[in-house]
């Protein structure tokens, strides 16, 4: 899925609010504090803490 | 409504307060595709009042939260064709299933549509000029509403306005029948809150600026315009 520029420059963590950065692969949406990764799904990112899984 | 699993609707009132955000998202994952009706038939008078209050000019950063199917989110695509609209349910299918729709529509609108929780909203401090919200509060608890409240301040600009549609409770009749649905299936109707919502939205931090009423049927609402105090 792809986001614009404008729209990715608001998006942050829910939880930690930091930057959050598009997969290469475009599957979700990382944040480069916690680095836990939101996923995108029916091309809806899901914000959500609960949904989201930490990754190196 | 055939696949509405009933064991998720009937949940004791009691049970309200430590669990509508989970209930309340299962409920309305499984009612996504026949929600607009009821829309339709109940709210588009108050949609189209509160578009008309909230002074939202083409151009506009604009968040609605709990876009639900997508009918004000509708509205507010066409009146701010220019700007930025981005919107979020708590249920990722009814997230879903307003993307696809409102896409059809507005294939190259600049618009962003996801599954948030309200009371841990993903964006910048400052990032919209307005924040429109519409039959959300009746679904969260006295906590959730105020931590909801701190998160549209947050993300709203200094000066920036906060426009909400409430049901109302100007008609005593309607009111008792909400208060039997609500015991019911509280996950799906709540309770309702617009007495209480102007103090509440006040004391986060806004000036109530406009408080009209309106009616669609027997069906009352309340929309109120608040500015974000600096």
């Amino acid at each position: 899925m792809a986001i614009s520029k404008e729209l990715l420059e608001i998006l942050v963590c829910p939880l930690c609010k930091a930057t959050v950065e598009m997969k290469p692969n475009g599957s979700g949406l990382k944040c480069v504090q916690c680095h836990r990764v939101y996923p995108i799904r029916d091309d809806i990112p899901v914000m959500l803490v609960e949904e989201a899984k930490v990754e190196d | 409504m055939s696949e509405l699993n009933l064991s998720v609707l009937a949940y004791r009132a009691d049970h309200f307060h430590k669990t509508i955000s989970d209930r309340t998202r299962k409920v309305y994952d499984r009612v996504a595709s026949v929600y607009p009706a009821s829309t339709f038939f109940f709210h588009s008078k108050a949609h189209r009042l509160a578009l008309e209050m909230s002074e939202i000019e083409n151009g506009d950063q604009v968040l609605e939260v709990a876009t639900g199917s997508g009918e004000m989110f509708r509205r507010l695509l066409k009146r701010n064709p220019d700007g930025v609209n981005v919107g979020f349910d708590l249920s990722p299918n009814m997230a879903a299933f307003t993307e696809r729709r409102v896409r059809r529509e507005f294939p190259d609108a600049r618009m962003l549509l996801q599954a948030v929780d309200a009371r841990h909203m993903p964006f910048r401090d400052a990032s919209f000029d307005h924040v429109v919200s519409c039959y959300l509060y009746e679904l969260l608890d006295h906590d959730d509403i105020h931590k909801t409240l701190r998160e549209i301040r947050r993300v709203l600009r200094p000066g920036g306005r906060l426009t909400v549609i409430l049901i109302g409770q100007n008609d005593p009749m309607f009111t008792e029948g909400y208060k039997v649905c609500g015991r019911l299936v509280p996950a799906f109707w709540g309770r309702l809150v617009s007495n209480r919502m102007p103090g509440w939205v006040e004391q986060a931090g806004f000036r109530i600026e406009k408080d009209r009423s309106t009616r669609q049927g027997f069906y009352p609402s309340r929309v109120l315009v608040a500015q974000r105090q600096a």
